[in-house]
């Protein structure tokens, strides 16, 4: 298995720069919601019409996606295997890798449709 | 050792041993051997297992120099790994009681006898030896002292398995994550300045499982008898390896 991105470590290094990304946005989105206390409707659809933070939250939900499909299938291999589970290992690793990729890409486009 | 020690100067020792053996037992079941050991003096667990092996005289264990050089005594003592023969009893004992169990991860062959097969098959993968491709030269391949130095800290293993068989990763995916003694190996090689496949062997080790599995949780540097570092051997490879790609 050559990794998700072609290496491992293409692999190591999308998880890890997404997560940079993941934590400056939610450091900001912290930042942003002390210093504006208490913070209101206004306030918050004023701070997503800018176009710098819809770039921002895109790259934020992008950085999401590779993270956790990467991560989520990181468990899968360790946990749910022919060696662990037996027969119905390998089908039970393919039902749940599904069920990933759906809640994942549901929650990156319709956060991407909602913030565009 | 003389078994034969006045009653008040002995103190019982209850050691509860996994036993199994595949001949007779169905499944596998832990048995109490009670034993007396001098209590002024520190023996080693090897020691103990030798007495209780007295008092029952079919407990199977790996034994050989006695001193953690050979690397043959390593398993599950009070819960984390180690040598049995270096380890003082009066550091493993806890409430008057030991618990020794075979290193997990590996097939049992018999009560604490692993199957190390596993383990050499992922350390023959890292090509633990010296890869050339010059001439060679008429006497030796020199080192300066401060290439030699680099050495330090990976020679020393003595491939117990205490440290692969200590980490999950190894646990879960045995045949694909190479573990923190391999990866230690092949760190000594790709370190060694006269080795000449550096490039080769990281192309080995640049997939999703051999080294990148490795969550760095250092169960490898908490349970390592030499007291090396296979974390920070994988952290070398690692940083070669994202170098390699600026």
């Amino acid at each position: 298995m050559k990794g998700i991105f072609g290496s491992g470590t293409n692999d190591f290094l999308a998880v890890r720069i997404s997560s940079l990304i993941l934590l400056s946005y939610f450091l900001y989105l912290t930042f942003f919601v002390i210093s504006n206390a208490p913070i209101n409707f206004d306030l918050w659809n004023g701070l997503f019409e800018n176009v710098v933070m819809k770039i921002f939250t895109t790259l934020f939900l992008l950085s999401f996606g590779i993270h956790t499909w990467i991560g989520t299938w990181a468990i899968g291999s360790d946990y749910l295997t022919l060696a662990r589970l037996g027969g119905m290992g390998l089908n039970i690793n393919k039902f749940y890798r599904m069920v990933c990729a759906l809640i994942i890409s549901c929650v990156t486009v319709w956060s991407l449709l909602i913030i565009w | 050792m003389n078994t034969t020690i006045p009653l008040e100067e002995v103190k019982n020792v209850t050691l509860s041993i996994y036993r199994f053996d595949p001949g007779k037992d169905k499944k596998a079941y832990m048995q109490d051997i009670e034993i007396e050991v001098p209590a002024n003096m520190d023996l080693m667990v090897l020691d103990a297992l030798l007495l209780a092996k007295k008092k029952e005289t079919s407990l199977s264990f790996r034994r050989s120099c006695g001193e953690g050089v050979c690397g043959s005594d390593g398993m599950n003592i009070n819960g984390k790994n180690g040598l049995a023969c270096v380890t003082p009893l009066s550091e493993a004992v806890k409430r008057n009681k030991l618990v020794l169990k075979p290193m997990p991860g590996l097939p049992v062959i018999r009560d604490l006898i692993v199957d190390m097969k596993q383990f050499f098959d992922q350390l023959e993968k890292v090509k633990p030896y010296l890869i050339t491709k010059d001439e060679a030269p008429e006497q030796e391949r020199k080192q300066s002292p401060e290439e030699r130095e680099e050495l330090d800290g990976l020679y020393e293993c003595i491939l117990c398995g205490c440290c692969s068989t200590a980490c999950p990763s190894f646990w879960w995916n045995p045949d694909k994550f190479l573990g923190p003694a391999a990866l230690l190996q092949s760190w000594r090689f790709i370190a060694d300045s006269r080795d000449q496949a550096t490039e080769e062997r990281l192309d080995d080790l640049d997939d999703a499982f051999s080294l990148y599995r490795c969550h760095g949780i250092m169960n490898c540097v908490s349970v390592c008898p030499k007291g090396l570092n296979p974390t920070e051997a994988i952290s070398n490879i690692r940083k070669k390896l994202i170098n390699r790609k600026s």
